[in-house]
């Protein structure tokens, strides 16, 4: 027995509602209103986790969310529901009736710990003996056992059904965070001078650390004022939530709230705007650092009173105290007034240590030992200044208090109360109300703390990091705070430091024998407590994770037996029927070279440039002169980045001097409209220029193959369609069910075709009639895998599969505008530089196979000696040329024609013969038809 | 190189309404949509219309426009616009009807819904009615009535978006 409940006392408890629960498999008892740690510690249990390293016993240390030791997985049963909770904090998770709770890190029990053994080798793992110790003769031989070891709870890998967090947006003038008595008073004083004030406050109730207190506040009982506090903030109109943390802030003083509902419900997150923050957010105890301070039974001295005020628990029947300043004295006088035993350390006689077989049950301090269950502790108070930090706020050593306050100014931010160094709570009112000016320091007995390498003494509990792996670290030379993080883990995982830093500071201060400033500051990332990922997904779960495009025919699609894929952030057919595909898409290429094949190209870009300067501004926007292009005239060009990086192809077809349509690829026309826009804004006139993007307002379907003039000719589109009138490369306008069809003769197969683009409600119609027409003719609708294979065969390209991020339009056998073209262009000086001209660039190439096996798409063109020369880029078997058909990228590969290679892909070797990447109809008599 | 059929639900581009209580969630379809970019006072002008909403304003009647950005409209509405550039006016035109679908969320829960998806304040106007909702480009105002919202989003977009609301509509419930 050490810890347990008073019969009396426990402001958030209910004793009328006794609740059973499980830990590690035995059940016990608590009451509605507890914690899982309160709970835990009324049944006095003392082990209630192994440590993460060494799988030492561990208690808890805390009473809220500083809490670095008590981290549980938990079952509950709802009905026929049963949901289960990895790593929850047991200091602020609720205690619900039936709970299972298992410790983390211990088997068979947390008590009974088989790894506990362990400990015993602690002196051949420290700090960074993993680096040390498993280079040889493989990391990846060790890596799947120390894997498993590794890690806090256990996850499941079901999902919680129904688990959805909400999420919200709200403003307010302003948003106080913290409901201690400083929070209190600053809402108050907001709301009272006519803000919209939210208070929040991640407890379930108002008062912070005065919750349950016996202590006064403005000479009232603190829950007389708590009482009177609450109803002059509900009569200012101040919106109160409790249960809610703030758990980050963001640009433009956006706070992110989480509010908690049942535990079993996934917390809703509020995005709160607030014009005013008032950070109110209190302070924790700093550990006091000593031999063995790790163990169950050393506890925060605040936490102690948390337990004895808010749950009735009295956490030891032998309580010493090492606290290293008065704030406790009346608390201290409170626990004795329980009838425990309570003894005092004198801090200045020298350091200490914690002995005791699992749990503490003594302390030896120089030659004076006595019994204890019970150890508080205080080395001083460390304020929460997450948010302040978050938020872009500076901190500076407070060198009498020691500990980091907030230093200077922040535009919309304030901190109030002991978050802001001002641990005294009358002063911290009077601050406040502005009735004081000058509020007094925290009086420390022991100041400095001093540096003792006496023992093993933990700075960070969550990570088992002790002095002996900074001094490592220091020796080791990684005494920059980024890098101590980094080589011990101190500061990491759920806790992230909120008891090990300032602990860590000083540590290594003392090891340099230089101030905590001279160290380095702690800085701190959202969130600050975490946060289930479920909060942040919400309703963007499965279809609505990554909402692809739809097209308007996909019924249509559909009822032609479409096999649907992304493709380029659309869904789109790959192939129809549901032959395998490769069956499929060969009927398709054969359809489609010997008859007819329809597609449906509708996600195919199309961007409207108008006005006065359109035509200045496309011959900019494109590698390839454009002024010269002819009204109704298409041509094929490429845009490029600054850096000369080819970001697109695609045709543009000129209505007139000041209206012209872009076409881009389909994954491109959000990038090449925002790309238009960008320079339309920057070095030219934008009320001169002006970019539409109207992709999503016509659809098109592609009709290709010998038999495409047939098939078109039917359609009555009121346009001449022969050769001669509408070559190849122009653009015509006709009628469709009354309605405007713009027609284009661009092919991207290498046969004769037409883009036929007609409003969306006459999408289907033309489809249907299309397809109906394709079906007479011995055609039908291709997919996007077909056309792929079609493409290849006239060695058309596709950007980001036939290019790379180092690819210039040199490269794919576009040299004429970087020599000719006069006018500026984006792109056009990186393409001259000394990169640009090298010799050996990746070059655009076909390969020939030997054999009748596709070469693997990715496989590398390899050297002599192995080195890479560059990769295959697209791979298909031509079943128009009865070959396999393939394109590089190759290192000087336009030199190196008729020259064999040898291919590497996955321990296979190959070999190839480059060629002309034009596989099909080499003259162009199809495309001209 | 997969078959993707049953990954997502077929497309349905007229979904009939979605009612939780008094607050409904509608298709609309049909309405002409021009595109407009140039100097505000030549476009509103051209479209013969006083102003283009941004919000909290509320649209009247079947013919309104609605303001994208410094230089753009919508005209929401029958027109008989030339399309192109017109040099007189200074101003470019596309018809865009088939660009946006239309969804009017109507009701006393349909501003604390929208509130799920963006930061919206009626005390804080702003001159367009572009907004980012959940991470949708979209154009949002207000039609008819107080409790009534529209929201144009592009096509290819809409069956997710309209998802999205009514699964978000169905859990507020």
């Amino acid at each position: 027995m050490s810890s347990f409940r008073l019969a009396t006392g426990g402001a958030l408890i209910d004793r009328q509602q006794p609740i059973h629960f499980y830990f590690d498999g035995k059940r016990y008892q608590g009451f509605a209103g507890d914690t899982i740690a309160s709970a835990l510690l009324a049944n006095g249990i003392r082990i209630v986790g192994r440590s993460f390293k060494y799988h030492r016993p561990r208690g808890f240390w805390g009473a809220w969310w500083e809490e670095p030791n008590g981290l549980f997985d938990v079952r509950i049963r709802e009905g026929n529901d049963e949901r289960y909770l990895s790593n929850c904090q047991g200091t602020t998770t609720p205690l619900q009736k039936g709970m299972h709770i298992r410790s983390i890190n211990a088997f068979p029990s947390a008590k009974w710990d088989i790894k506990g053994a362990l400990d015993k080798f602690h002196a051949f793992m420290p700090a960074g003996f993993y680096y040390k110790t498993f280079m040889a003769p493989d990391w990846h031989l060790f890596e799947p056992g120390i894997r498993k070891m590794a890690g806090l709870g256990k996850l499941e890998t079901n999902d919680l059904e129904n688990y959805v967090a909400h999420q919200h947006h709200h403003q307010c003038d302003v948003l106080v965070v913290g409901a201690g008595p400083a929070g209190i008073a600053a809402a108050l004083k907001a709301a009272e001078s006519g803000k919209q004030v939210v208070l929040a406050d991640d407890r379930p109730c108002l008062g912070g650390s005065y919750i349950g207190s016996p202590a006064c506040i403005e000479s009232l009982p603190a829950e007389q004022w708590l009482q009177q506090q609450h109803q002059a903030l509900d009569a200012a109109g101040v919106r109160i939530m409790l249960d809610t943390t703030a758990f980050g802030i963001y640009d433009h003083q956006m706070v992110a709230l989480a509010e908690r509902h049942k535990l079993t419900d996934a917390p809703s997150l509020w995005r709160m705007r607030a014009e005013q923050v008032v950070i109110a957010t209190g302070a924790i105890d700093r550990p006091l650092m000593f031999a063995n301070n790790d163990m169950p039974g050393v506890m925060s001295a605040g936490a102690a009173e948390a337990y004895l005020n808010q749950f009735g628990v009295v956490t030891g029947t032998h309580i010493s105290f090492a606290i290293n300043h008065d704030l406790y004295d009346d608390f201290l006088q409170q626990l004795n007034e329980t009838g425990q035993s309570i003894t005092a350390i004198d801090l200045q006689a020298g350091t200490f240590t914690a002995n005791g077989v699992r749990c503490l049950d003594g302390i030896r301090q120089q030659q004076r030992r006595f019994s204890t269950d019970c150890l508080l502790t205080s080395a001083s108070l460390t304020p929460t200044l997450h948010l302040w930090c978050q938020a872009g706020g500076e901190l500076a050593w407070d060198e009498q208090q020691l500990c980091f306050v907030p230093e200077g100014k922040l535009d919309n931010f304030s901190v109030v109360g002991a978050a802001s160094g001002i641990f005294n709570t009358t002063e911290a009112l009077e601050q406040i109300w502005q009735t004081s000016t000058t509020p007094s320091k925290l009086n420390l007995r022991l100041n400095p703390l001093p540096y003792s390498a006496e023992g093993r003494q933990w700075v960070d509990l969550q990570n088992d990091v002790c002095t002996k792996d900074i001094a490592l670290a220091q020796r080791e030379n990684y005494i920059s705070v980024e890098h101590l993080k980094r080589y011990t883990t101190l500061g990491m995982a759920t806790d992230q430091g909120k008891t090990s830093n300032i602990n860590a500071l000083s540590t290594m201060a003392g090891l340099l024998n230089k101030s905590v400033p001279e160290v380095g500051t702690t800085k701190f990332r959202p969130p600050f407590v975490p946060m289930p990922l479920e909060i942040y997904r919400s309703h963007h779960r499965n279809e609505l994770f990554h909402p692809i495009k739809r097209l308007a025919l996909e019924s249509a699609h559909r009822d032609a037996g479409a096999a649907l894929g992304e493709y380029g952030g659309w869904l789109r057919p790959g192939w129809y029927s549901s032959d395998e595909p490769q069956v499929a898409i060969k009927r398709e290429c054969l359809q489609a070279r010997q008859q007819v094949g329809i597609l449906d190209a509708s996600p195919l870009g199309k961007i409207e440039v108008m006005g006065p300067d359109a035509k200045a501004f496309i011959n900019f926007m494109y590698y390839n002169n454009m002024a010269t292009l002819k009204d109704h005239h298409i041509r094929y060009g490429f845009m490029l980045r600054e850096d000369g990086i080819v970001y697109d192809d695609g045709v543009l077809t000129k209505i007139n001097d000041h209206h012209y349509l872009v076409s881009c690829s389909s994954s491109h026309a959000d990038g090449v409209e925002n790309m238009l826009e960008m320079w339309r804004q920057d070095g030219n006139n934008p009320d001169s220029i002006f970019v539409h993007d109207v992709t999503q307002n016509w659809n098109t379907i592609t009709v290709t193959g010998p038999k495409a003039r047939e098939l078109v000719q039917q359609l009555d589109l009121d346009i001449d369609l022969s050769a001669a009138a509408f070559p190849h490369m122009t653009y015509r306008e006709g009628t469709f069910n009354g309605q405007l069809a713009k027609v284009a003769r661009v092919s991207f197969t290498g046969d004769l075709s037409y883009e036929i683009s007609v409003p969306v409600n006459l999408t289907a119609m033309l489809w249907q009639r299309i397809h109906q027409l394709a079906q007479q003719l011995g055609g039908g609708p291709i997919g996007i895998e077909a056309l792929s294979v079609l493409r290849a065969e006239k060695g058309y390209i596709m950007i980001g599969k036939d290019t790379d991020g180092n690819t210039m339009p040199q490269d794919l056998g576009f040299a004429a505008p970087r020599q000719n073209k006069t006018a500026a262009y984006v792109g056009d000086r990186s393409l001259h530089s000394e990169v640009a001209n090298s010799g050996q660039r990746q070059q655009l190439v076909g390969l020939q196979a030997n054999g009748s096996t596709p070469l693997p798409t990715g496989a590398h063109i390899i050297s002599s000696t192995k080195q890479s020369l560059g990769f295959v880029t697209s791979s298909y078997y031509s079943h128009t040329v009865h070959a396999p058909i393939a394109m590089a990228l190759v290192n000087a590969g336009h030199s190196m024609l008729d020259q064999q290679l040898t291919l590497f892909h996955l321990d296979q070797t190959y070999t190839a013969k480059v060629v002309s990447p034009v596989f099909y109809d080499t003259e162009g008599a199809k495309l001209h038809a | 190189m997969r078959n993707d059929n049953l990954k997502w639900q077929p497309s349905n581009t007229s979904p009939t309404p979605v009612a939780v209580g008094e607050t409904q969630l509608i298709c609309i379809d049909g309405l002409q949509q021009t595109l407009i970019s140039g100097p505000r006072q030549a476009a509103l002008a051209l479209a013969q219309v006083n102003q283009a909403s941004g919000w909290p304003d509320t649209t009247e009647g079947d013919y309104f426009a609605l303001s994208m950005r410094r230089d753009r409209i919508l005209l929401v509405g029958a027109c008989q616009l030339q399309q192109g550039w017109i040099t007189e006016h200074g101003l470019a035109v596309s018809d865009v009807s088939g660009q946006y679908k239309v969804i009017e969320i109507k009701g006393p829960q349909a501003f604390s819904l929208l509130c799920q998806g963006t930061e919206l304040n009626i005390n804080q106007a702003s001159a367009s009615a572009a907004r980012i909702w959940h991470g949708y480009g979209v154009l949002l105002y207000r039609h008819q009535q107080q409790d009534c919202f529209r929201l144009h989003v592009a096509r290819a977009h809409f069956d997710a978006l309209w998802q999205l609301l009514s699964a978000i509509l169905q859990d507020n419930n």
